[in-house]
C-alpha cells in the first residue's frame, strides 16, 4: 500500500474514533453525559468517507480497495470497544507512555477515564448478580429433583 | 393505516426469511466463511507447513532449452496445449493437457504428462502421466493448503454438487445481507452502539447488529463473488455453452480464453521462450508466473503469458505472442478478445474474493473481513437460540451451534497435525491430512456433547483450542519442520509469522478460558438439555 493509502486509512480511523466517542446513542447507552461541545458530525463523516475519492484520483486501485476493507474492519473494532474498555486502554497507555498521553489528554474526551471507573463498578455488580442467579437456579434444580414427597406433605419453609 | 399494516406484515415475513434461512443453512455458511477466511492465508499456511519456498516463483531464463527437450519427448497428439510454470518449491513444471473421459468417474477431465525439472540445470526430476485430478501432488506441493482451500470451495462434497452448494451459500449470504439491511431501520444511528454489558438478550443483539452493520458491504461482495465462483463451472459455463455455442464447450473456451489465429498446420519451430518472457515482462510491467503454448510446432502457434499482479494493481495481466515469429500481439482481458465491461467485472472477481492483490496487507484485511462475517453468522444463530431457549429442541440446536463454531477450528488443527505426522513418518500427506480432519470432527464435538451447559462447553473448547494452537509449532518442529534460525536465514517469514500467530492465539484463548471460568455447580447432576 502506498503512503497515501496509509494516510487515508489513518485519517478515516481518526474520524471514526471521533464519531464513536461523541455518538449520542452510544453515550446514552453507557450512562455518559451528552457530548457538551459541538459535534461536527458532518465534517467527521466527510473526512471519513471523502478520502476515498481522493485516493481513487491520486492513488492506485489496490489502495482504494484495501482502504475500503480496512475501514470496515477498523470501524467495527472501534465501535465494538465500549467506552469502559476504551477508558481502560487509555489508562494503560498512560501508564506506558505518560508524557505522550499527557500531551494528548486535552484532545481525549474526559469521559474515557471517569466512565471506566463508574462502569467498571456496574459491570462487576451485573456479573455478580448473574452468578448468584445461576447458583440459585442450580440449587432449585437440585432441590426439585431430591424432593420426592407428595405435594400435600410439603410445607413452606 | 393499510400501508403501515402491510409494511408490518412484510417486515415480519422478512424477519422470518432472514432468521429461518440463517437457521437452516447457517452452520454450513459458517463453515464456508470460516474456512474462506483461513484460505485467504492458505499460501502462507502452506509455506509454514512445508518449511518455506524458493525465493522467486517467476519464470526466468534460461528455460527455453529444457522445455523444448521435454516437449520433443511428448507425442504429437499431446502438443496442442502445453503449460509451463514454477511451483511453490521453485521447480520448473512442464505439463501437456488434453481432455479425456475418466474410466471410473465417466467425466471428461484433464489428462496428460507432467515433467518436473530443476530450474538451474533443467535436469528431469520426475515424470508422470495420468488424470490431473487424481494426483494433486504433481502440481501442488502442500497437502494442507490444498485441503483447506478445497474444504472452503466444495466442502469436500463431490463435484459438481460441492461447488453448487457453496454457490448457493454465497447467494444466502447476499440475501441475508439485503434482508438484514431492510430490517435494521436504525442502521446508521446504531453504527457506533457497542454491546451493552451483561449477558442479556439485548447485548447479544447489539453484538450481532454491530458486526453485521459494519460488514454489510463486504458480506454482499464476498457472497456475490463466492456465488460466481461456485456456480461458474457447474452451472454458468454449461449454460453459456448450450445457449451460445450449441453445447460445444471447446468452442466456448476457444472464444472466451484463447487468442484467435487463422488455422495453419505448416510445421514451424517455436520462437525462443526466453526472449518472449523478457519482452513480456517489459510490455506488462510485471514478471511472468506461467505460460501456455497453443499448437506447438505449427505456424499458427500462440503463447499466452500470465503475469504477477503489479504493485498497486488488482489483477495480473495476460500477454499474447505469436508462437512462430515471437511477435507481441497485445495484452488480453480476463475473458474475450477485447476489453469490455464484462471482462473488467470478471477480472475483478478474483482479487475481490481472494484479497491477495496487495500481499500481506490485503490478506490481513480480508482475514479480518472473513472473521467478521463468521462472527455475524454465529452471533445471529446464538441470538435466535437465545430467544427460544425455553424450547428443548432449540437448546439442542444451540449446542450444535457451539459445537460447529468451535469444533471446526479444532478439526482444522487436527488436519495440520495429521499433515505434520505424515511428513515425519514419510507417509502420503495428501492421504492423511483429510483423514486427520475426519478424526478431528469427533474430537471437536466432544466438549459440546459432554455437557448441556453452554458456558462450560465454551470453556472446554477454549482450553482445547489453546492447547492445539500452542502445541502445533512444537509438532511441526518435532516432525522435521524448518526451525526459526533456518527460517530467518532463509528469509522464510511465513514460518515465523504463523508460528507466532498460533502461540499468540493459544495464549489469548488460555487467558480467556482462565478469566471467564463458568460458575461451579452445587453438586447437581449436569443433565444434557
Amino acid at each position: 500500500m502506498s503512503g497515501l493509502g496509509v494516510l487515508a486509512v489513518a485519517a478515516t480511523t481518526a474520524a471514526l474514533a471521533y464519531l464513536a466517542a461523541t455518538d449520542p446513542k452510544r453515550r446514552r447507552a453507557f450512562g455518559l453525559a451528552p457530548w457538551h461541545r459541538p459535534r461536527h458530525a458532518t465534517v467527521a463523516w466527510s473526512i471519513a468517507l471523502g478520502v476515498g475519492p481522493i485516493l481513487l484520483a491520486a492513488g492506485t486501485a489496490s489502495d482504494v480497495v484495501v482502504w475500503l476493507g480496512a475501514i470496515t474492519v477498523i470501524g467495527w473494532g472501534i465501535a465494538a470497544v465500549n467506552p469502559v474498555t476504551a477508558g481502560r486502554l487509555v489508562q494503560a497507555a498512560e501508564r506506558m507512555w505518560p508524557s505522550l498521553v499527557g500531551r494528548c489528554r486535552r484532545f481525549l474526551p474526559g469521559h474515557l477515564l471517569s466512565a471506566a471507573v463508574r462502569q467498571d463498578g456496574l459491570d462487576r455488580r451485573i456479573a455478580t448478580l448473574e452468578q448468584r442467579i445461576a447458583r440459585l437456579e442450580a440449587r432449585l434444580a437440585a432441590s426439585a429433583s431430591s424432593d420426592t414427597r407428595p405435594p400435600s406433605d410439603r410445607s413452606i419453609g | 393505516m393499510v400501508v403501515a399494516r402491510t409494511t408490518q406484515a412484510q417486515m415480519k415475513r422478512l424477519t422470518a426469511v432472514h432468521g429461518w434461512s440463517g437457521v437452516v443453512l447457517g452452520l454450513l455458511l459458517y463453515v464456508v466463511v470460516f474456512t474462506g477466511a483461513v484460505a485467504v492465508i492458505g499460501e502462507e499456511i502452506g509455506l509454514w507447513a512445508q518449511g518455506g519456498r524458493a525465493a522467486a516463483l517467476h519464470l526466468r531464463a534460461p528455460l527455453d532449452a529444457p522445455v523444448r527437450d521435454v516437449i520433443d519427448q511428448v507425442p504429437k497428439g499431446f502438443q496442442n496445449e502445453i503449460g509451463v510454470l514454477i511451483d511453490g518449491r521453485g521447480t520448473l513444471t512442464v505439463y501437456t493437457e488434453i481432455h479425456a473421459r475418466h474410466p471410473q468417474r465417466g467425466e471428461i477431465e484433464a489428462f496428460g504428462q507432467v515433467f518436473r525439472l530443476a530450474p538451474e540445470t533443467g535436469a528431469l526430476l520426475s515424470r508422470h502421466e495420468g488424470f490431473f485430478a487424481d494426483h494433486p501432488d504433481w502440481f501442488q506441493v502442500n497437502a494442507l493448503e490444498i485441503f483447506l482451500v478445497d474444504l472452503h470451495e466444495e466442502l469436500h462434497v463431490p463435484d459438481p454438487w460441492g461447488r453448487i452448494l457453496t454457490g448457493g451459500l454465497g447467494l444466502l449470504a447476499m440475501s441475508a445481507a439485503v434482508s438484514g439491511l431492510i430490517l435494521h431501520r436504525q442502521l446508521i444511528r446504531d453504527l457506533f452502539l457497542a454491546a451493552r454489558p451483561g449477558g442479556r438478550l439485548s447485548a447479544m443483539r447489539d453484538r450481532h447488529l454491530l458486526a453485521a452493520s459494519w460488514g454489510l458491504p463486504f458480506a454482499f461482495l464476498l457472497g456475490f463473488t463466492g456465488a460466481f465462483f461456485g456456480f461458474g463451472g457447474p452451472v454458468l459455463f454449461p449454460l453459456l455453452a448450450g445457449v451460445a455455442f450449441g453445447g460445444d464447450r471447446a468452442a466456448l473456451v476457444a472464444r472466451l480464453f484463447e487468442p484467435p489465429a487463422a488455422p495453419d498446420e505448416t510445421a514451424m519451430p517455436l520462437t525462443d521462450l526466453d526472449q518472449v518472457i523478457a519482452e513480456a515482462r517489459t510490455q506488462a510491467g510485471a514478471p511472468v508466473r506461467s505460460l501456455i503454448i497453443h499448437r506447438y510446432g505449427r505456424a499458427d502457434a500462440r503463447l499466452r503469458l500470465f503475469h504477477a499482479i503489479p504493485s498497486g494493481g488488482l489483477d495480473g495481466a495476460q500477454s499474447v505472442f505469436d508462437g512462430a515469429s515471437g511477435r507481441f500481439l497485445g495484452l488480453r482481458p480476463a475473458v474475450g478478445q477485447a476489453p469490455s465491461a464484462g471482462a473488467t467485472v470478471v477480472g475483478l472477481m478474483e482479487p475481490l474474493h481472494f484479497g491477495d492483490f496487495a500481499g500481506w496487507l490485503s490478506k490481513a484485511v480480508w482475514l479480518g473481513l472473513g472473521w467478521a462475517m463468521a462472527y455475524v453468522v454465529v452471533s445471529g444463530l446464538r441470538l435466535w437460540v437465545r430467544r427460544r431457549e425455553a424450547d428443548r429442541l432449540w437448546r439442542r440446536f444451540g449446542r450444535a451451534v457451539t459445537a460447529t463454531a468451535y469444533g471446526l477450528p479444532v478439526a482444522m488443527l487436527t488436519s495440520a497435525y495429521g499433515h505434520f505426522l505424515a511428513l515425519g513418518a514419510d507417509a502420503d500427506p495428501f492421504f492423511w491430512t483429510p483423514w486427520a480432519f475426519l478424526l478431528g470432527i469427533p474430537i471437536g464435538l466432544t466438549p459440546a456433547l459432554l455437557t448441556g451447559d453452554d458456558a462450560r462447553s465454551v470453556h472446554r473448547y477454549r482450553l482445547l483450542l489453546a492447547g492445539g494452537c500452542l502445541l502445533a509449532p512444537i509438532v511441526r518442529l518435532g516432525t522435521g519442520g524448518l526451525d526459526w534460525a533456518a527460517a530467518v536465514a532463509g528469509g522464510q517469514g511465513a514460518v515465523l509469522v504463523v508460528d507466532t500467530a498460533l502461540v499468540l492465539i493459544g495464549v489469548g484463548l488460555l487467558a480467556a478460558a482462565l478469566r471467564r471460568r463458568p460458575p461451579p455447580t452445587t453438586g447437581a447432576v449436569e443433565t444434557a438439555a
